[in-house]
């Protein structure tokens, strides 16, 4: 092991500096909601990041947004179907890993952890010692700090300090050394929120904080908070803070508005997903595995109808097929579309019935007015297979 | 007899400008009066102000064509009757009858002394001194061309309007602005104008026209309106650059041109970027090989840019789909020309370069990066060695100016 | 010169007058602008505004004075005034300069300042210097905004606007501060997680089982 001594003068101009700092700079408000639990094993499970990721939904024109890079150029090539096809493949790959969600953990709390205490080393020197492990290829959390006390005791470093090292020695890209301000003071992060800047101040939170520290709770679930009242929520849909969004809606029995969202912009699906994962995490005994089982036989996942938007800008092969093509785009939905409808407003239905939901009123208004839409859209399509003469199956 | 010849030449003097010392001299002795040759007529009284100044002013034709008189502190003639009026000199007067009314009601006017005499003198003197030195203008910085004062590079309006047709979104630049001559047994030398210009309304349409004429504004006018009669449209790619990288030439002239992105700017010949502009290219680079005549780098480019193919017509001709990745979409994949039969042979793909392809099998010579003499020099590695711990200075005095709010 | 394209110039110059004309209305229209949010300063705190009122009405304001210190919040107005549209247009504060400078090619840097003691001491100051109501501030988002590259994020170097050094200097310090607090915002560098770092123990366990 490779051992780098780090001589940190506590007593000196920067602790001082860091020091005036932290009095001028008032902390953020405390958010109301927090995790009581380790939401982590929930949160992991492979039927919720399922539910999660189907709720995120995957535009690729959201997640490929035009972003400041150094170099903006772009690059032609001459392709073959087939490496067109590799091609749109790899960048549904590409939007995944872009929609990878931040970890959901409990808050760690810090513990004192003394290797040794050895009198014999007092008053040797009147700072800190830090020892850090720099070795290749090692990964953050494993990575040993230790720290000499001025009294000789030696001792594992705190996690402010074990970030604060590995920061210094293997930086992360958009990290700061010190809290942004906009963490800091709470007029700045308040006027962020009232401005909607959700996904920056989101993104930020990510770089700047690691999943188990204080901060990043805090932060995280006020701007979920703030975000549940705004009623924004498409701004973060398609991107990666969607989904632990949808979990902490569910975890603290607040996803009507989310919900009331979803049948506004006819994201059926997702609302099912989402009572379902309230379900799930409640222990309601509500068999919801059947109803999701028959709409993902209906419904293509995220991936697949990312890969069908990609290839629907290749050639689309003529005849009766075309003029059906042409049907569902005019009214924007398919016969398989109409049946998975049905399947879930049922389910939404008997959720609203059920004493969990809230906001009863305004969700029912919702269902019946998307009821409606549907049963207009409904009429107009089987008159317009009619029309074309092609035989309702 | 004697005082009042004086007094009439102080009279003289002090009525008008009249310059008294063409009355030779007077000798005052004793009571002795007499005259030295006096005389009435010079050529300041005998000739007309237009053939006086012309003297100061015009350079003779003899002159004229060994090309004198053309420095920028030329005289001008001056109009001295400019703000005078009848009657009024130095100490100005009411005359009756002259420059004022007889009678004013039922009273006779009388001669009189007017006042504020002195402003008036000082603003007439004034007045000629603006006359006299004639200064260019001082343009404007945005509306200066390639060069100082000089045409080329700078806007001349819209073509004229021919009928109904307007061309009230055209520009026109001044290309070029040169004197030629043309030989002639009957007319000897013959000088003239020519004007190449380029016109367009930011928006794919453009042209070009030279022409020639005896005076530089109206050669200017000429080329400007046969510009706007050989309109040419070009498509631009996203409004912003051309489809694709191109080769051009026309004599020996050899131009390569370069597709580039968004915010890259016009890096090229400066003929190139008054073209550019005035077609509405924002983004492009160019190199050219050769000649620099503006006439062939004009007509040459023009020639590209109209051989262009779309994207459609490159996928057709290789029966390959054209792919377009852009690194500040995460390099987001958008296929911008379908064929109509995409061949299934992966091995075209893999040796058809695009590049290649739209260059015409033509390769750009990136030439190594020269590095300075004395790069490798002992010296030079002892200096950055010693120049490394202040590698950050900027940076953390940076980020002391930015962690003080106030 | 040639007396025919003599006329041309003098067109020209007619045109370029005329704009300098509107520019200079613009400014007057602007020193109005200025008072009226003086009066407002003045309705808030009577006592000093009376005096500042006096000053301005006898004796007419040196234009080349910076010593007088314009509060952000009066920037951030003008930015959104019809003084500052007339004056400007559609176009950044920095698209209409050009420098001075002799020969072909402008020096690599721009001038240190253009503001020494108080005063502009150049006859072609930069763009924000010559405006005095142009505050760089992190609070001034509109003005910062102008000088941001909408390509690569970055503050658009001196070269191109033809700041001096220290407004410059100013500005890269503004705009890092109103990225840090919020008032920006750019696109942060994307992390990747390893969920093994926040998960790995539990799924250790799990293999176990």
């Amino acid at each position: 092991m490779h051992l780098v001594r780090q001589i940190r003068q506590l007593n000196g101009l920067q602790g001082l500096r860091h020091a005036l700092r932290q009095v001028s700079t008032a902390p953020t408000k405390p958010a109301t909601l927090k995790y009581e639990r380790d939401p982590q094993p929930l949160f992991t499970d492979a039927e919720t990041q399922k539910l999660l990721q189907s709720m995120t939904q995957l535009h690729l024109d959201r997640v490929f947004r035009k972003r400041t890079v150094p170099d903006n150029s772009s690059e032609i090539k001459f392709m073959t179907t087939e490496q067109l096809e590799l091609e749109f493949q790899s960048m549904v790959e590409k939007a995944q890993h872009m929609l990878q969600m931040p970890p959901v953990v409990k808050i760690k709390e810090d513990v004192d952890r003394i290797i040794a205490k050895d009198p014999a080393l007092k008053d040797f020197a009147d700072t800190k010692f830090v020892f850090t492990d720099i070795t290749f290829g090692r990964r953050q959390s494993e990575r040993k700090v230790v720290v000499r006390e001025t009294d000789g005791t030696l001792a594992y470093a705190s996690l402010d300090t074990t970030k604060r090292m590995n920061q210094l020695y293997f930086p992360l890209d958009g990290r700061q050394s010190y809290t942004p301000r906009m963490f800091a003071l709470e007029e700045l992060i308040a006027k962020c929120l009232t401005e909607h800047k959700y996904e920056y101040v989101m993104d930020r939170l990510l770089v700047q904080y690691e999943p188990h520290e204080p901060e990043f709770h805090n932060i995280s679930a006020r701007v979920f908070e703030h975000l549940n009242e705004s009623k924004q929520f498409d701004l973060l849909r398609s991107t990666r803070h969607f989904g632990p969004m949808a979990f902490f809606y569910a975890w603290h029995r607040c996803i009507d508005d989310l919900l009331y969202d979803m049948i506004r912009r006819d994201y059926l699906q997702n609302a099912v997903e989402l009572i379902a994962l309230s379900y799930k995490i409640h222990n309601v005994p509500v068999e919801y595995q059947e109803t999701l089982a028959k709409l993902d036989a209906l419904h293509p996942t995220p991936a697949q109808s990312a890969l069908t938007e990609l290839r629907s800008g290749m050639r689309q092969p003529e005849g009766q097929q075309g003029i059906e093509q042409e049907i569902h785009s005019a009214i924007g939905k398919t016969e398989k579309d109409f049946t998975a409808d049905e399947i879930s407003l049922q389910f939404i239905e008997q959720y609203i019935a059920s004493e969990h939901a809230l906001k009863k009123v305004q969700l029912e208004l919702a269902v019946q007015t998307l009821k409606e839409v549907n049963q207009e859209k409904l009429q107009l399509f089987q008159g317009l297979k009619k029309a074309h003469g092609i035989q309702a199956s | 007899m004697l005082q009042r010849y004086v007094r009439i030449l102080c009279q003289a003097r002090s009525s008008s400008n009249w310059n008294y010392s063409q009355i030779l001299s007077v000798k005052q002795n004793a009571g002795i009066q007499y005259l030295l040759c006096f005389r009435n007529t010079s050529f300041f009284n005998k000739l007309p102000a237009e053939d006086i100044w012309r003297g100061v002013t015009a350079v003779s034709n003899a002159g004229k064509k060994r090309g004198r008189g053309k420095g920028s502190g030329k005289k001008v003639a001056k109009d001295l009757n400019k703000g005078q009026s009848l009657g009024m000199g130095r100490n100005s007067r009411v005359w009756p009858g002259l420059n004022s009314p007889v009678l004013r009601g039922y009273e006779l006017v009388h001669s009189q002394k007017m006042t504020d005499s002195h402003d008036k003198v000082n603003g007439i003197i004034k007045l000629r001194d603006s006359m006299s030195n004639f200064r260019i203008m001082k343009l404007n910085p945005i509306d200066r061309g390639w060069s100082g004062s000089k045409m080329p590079g700078r806007s001349i309006g819209p073509p004229d309007s021919v009928g109904e047709e307007e061309f009230s979104s055209f520009d026109t630049r001044v290309l070029e602005n040169k004197i030629v001559f043309i030989m002639k047994g009957n007319m000897g030398r013959k000088r003239r104008y020519s004007v190449l210009s380029v016109t367009g309304n930011g928006n794919g349409l453009a042209g070009f026209a030279t022409a020639k004429a005896p005076e530089v504004r109206t050669a200017l006018r000429k080329s400007k309106n046969r510009a706007g009669q050989k309109l040419i449209n070009i498509n631009l790619c996203e409004n912003r650059t051309i489809y694709h990288d191109f080769y051009t030439a026309f004599g020996k002239t050899k131009i390569y041109c370069f597709q580039k992105p968004d915010g890259y700017g016009l890096i090229c010949h400066r003929a190139i970027q008054t073209i550019c502009k005035v077609i509405g290219i924002k983004d492009l680079y160019a190199k050219i090989e050769g000649s620099t005549n503006v006439q062939h780098i004009v007509k040459a480019f023009f020639i590209g840019i109209m051989q262009q193919r779309s994207y459609k017509n490159i996928a057709n001709e290789t029966n390959l789909y054209v792919v377009q990745k852009q690194k500040a979409k995460n390099g987001y994949a958008e296929v911008k020309g379908m064929p109509y039969l995409p061949t299934t042979n992966p091995y075209s793909a893999a040796v058809a370069d695009y590049m290649h392809f739209t260059l015409g099998n033509k390769i750009v010579l990136k030439e190594k990066k020269i590095f300075p003499f004395y790069f490798n020099s002992k010296g030079h590695q002892l200096y950055q060695t010693k120049e490394e711990r202040f590698r950050n200075q900027a940076f953390v005095r940076l980020h002391d100016l930015v962690n003080s709010y106030f | 010169m040639l007396p025919i394209a003599r006329g041309i110039y003098s067109g020209l110059a007619n045109i370029t007058r005329s704009s300098r004309g509107a520019l200079h209305t613009a400014s007057s229209l602007r020193c109005k602008a200025s008072e009226t949010a003086e009066e407002k300063d003045a309705e808030n705190a009577e006592g000093e505004a009376g005096g500042e009122e006096n000053q301005s009405s006898s004796s007419g304001p040196d234009p080349k004075d910076r010593s007088k210190v314009i509060p952000v919040e009066t920037s951030m107005r003008y930015l959104k005034s019809a003084a500052y549209k007339q004056t400007y247009g559609n176009d950044f504060v920095w698209t209409q300069y050009r420098r001075n400078h002799k020969g072909m090619y402008a020096p690599r840097k721009t001038r240190k300042t253009c503001i020494r003691q108080g005063r502009i001491s150049t006859g072609n100051p930069c763009p924000i210097c010559r405006d005095e109501y142009l505050v760089l501030d992190y609070r001034n988002t509109e003005l910062l905004e102008q000088f941001i590259s909408p390509h690569n994020g970055n503050v658009l170097s001196y070269s191109k606007t033809g700041l001096c050094q220290k407004s410059h200097l100013r500005l890269t310090v503004a705009v890092q501060q109103a990225r840090d607090s919020g008032f920006l915002t750019y696109d942060v560098p994307f992390r990747e997680y390893d969920y093994s770092e926040y998960y790995g123990q539990e799924q250790k366990k799990k293999d176990i089982n």
